[in-house]
């Protein structure tokens, strides 16, 4: 593999984990999940899921609040042709309310966190296969 | 078009929107303001602007006198076609009204971002390079404060301003 398809695995990599936040925050969790592979492992906030299936069924649970997740940091390690391994930061505002009406009023983030990703290439395209990570701070 | 080519453009597009927040919060609403097409369909915090000249006038009333950075992250860029592109940011905003961070001897002081933003953006490639056509700036979440100048100087110019 040679330095100008590893910056393109590296692009493309970052625009899927970027796209899946926007996805989840507009409450479009079917193809939120589509951008995790068939077989995903997701280990994160306690959970230990397996499967698109289950990991969908997990989302959709801030019926009543707004979110927005902001991800920094984000550094893409090309192991192979199809597969690589992410790490990022997730900077969570989340408060009641929706901002249809107006802005929602808030005294900053109440969560911030590490994302670890592997993703692997698939016919779909790159898709995120094991999400891990560590929420560091809480202001909840 | 091939995957190469796009690549190429959702980078010179993002650079695009991170060169205009550079321009702005250092002050050069002049080259901020080109980064726009001549008919530029402006909206942030419920204030629509219409045009690079009336932008000018607005960047210059709504951020000359405090001191802002717009933090943009979450950039996802879509490539239309050659000539047309579509980007989702957010953008946290630190923002301190009435007070030149260069006018001090040290940091202002803060309690975190005074504002968190949903941004939509139209691009179009130019003779001038590509540039923004439309913006859209959603308000998500507001620190609980008074009118920022933008808001301030729409009204005394007697636009609309919107809850948005």
């Amino acid at each position: 593999m040679d330095e100008e398809q590893r910056l393109a695995i590296e692009w493309d990599c970052q625009k899927v984990l970027r796209q899946y936040y926007h996805l989840m925050d507009q409450r479009n969790y079917d193809d939120a999940v589509n951008l995790f592979a068939e077989d995903v492992n997701w280990q994160i906030m306690g959970l230990d899921l397996h499967g698109r299936e289950a990991v969908r069924n997990a989302f959709g649970g801030l019926t009543d609040s707004t979110i927005r997740h902001v991800l920094t940091n984000t550094i893409v390690d090309v192991i192979d042709e199809d597969h690589v391994d992410a790490t990022s930061y997730v900077t969570i505002y989340v408060e009641k309310g929706f901002p249809d009406d107006g802005p929602i009023p808030f005294e900053g983030p109440n969560r911030l966190g590490a994302n670890i990703d592997k993703m692997v290439r698939t016919d779909e395209g790159w898709r995120i296969a094991y999400r891990g990570g560590q929420r560091a701070f809480a202001r909840d | 078009m091939d995957r190469k080519q796009e690549r190429t453009i959702e980078w010179e597009c993002q650079k695009v929107l991170r060169l205009y927040y550079q321009h702005v919060d250092q002050r050069e609403y002049e080259k901020a303001a080109n980064l726009f097409t001549p008919d530029i369909e402006w909206q942030a915090l419920g204030v629509q602007l219409n045009g690079r000249e009336e932008l000018l006038k607005g960047l210059v009333a709504g951020l000359a006198e405090g001191t802002i950075a717009h933090v943009i992250t979450n950039t996802v860029v879509d490539v239309i076609d050659e000539t047309h592109a579509v980007s989702k940011s957010y953008n946290s905003d630190y923002y301190v009204p009435g007070a030149r961070v260069e006018d001090g001897d040290g940091p202002l002081p803060f309690e975190g971002p005074h504002r968190l933003e949903d941004n939509y953006t139209e691009l179009v490639l130019t003779d001038e390079g590509w540039l923004i056509s439309k913006r859209d700036v959603k308000v998500i979440f507001r620190r609980s404060s008074g009118p920022v100048a933008l808001e301030s100087w729409a009204k005394e110019e007697g636009k609309e301003v919107s809850a948005k």
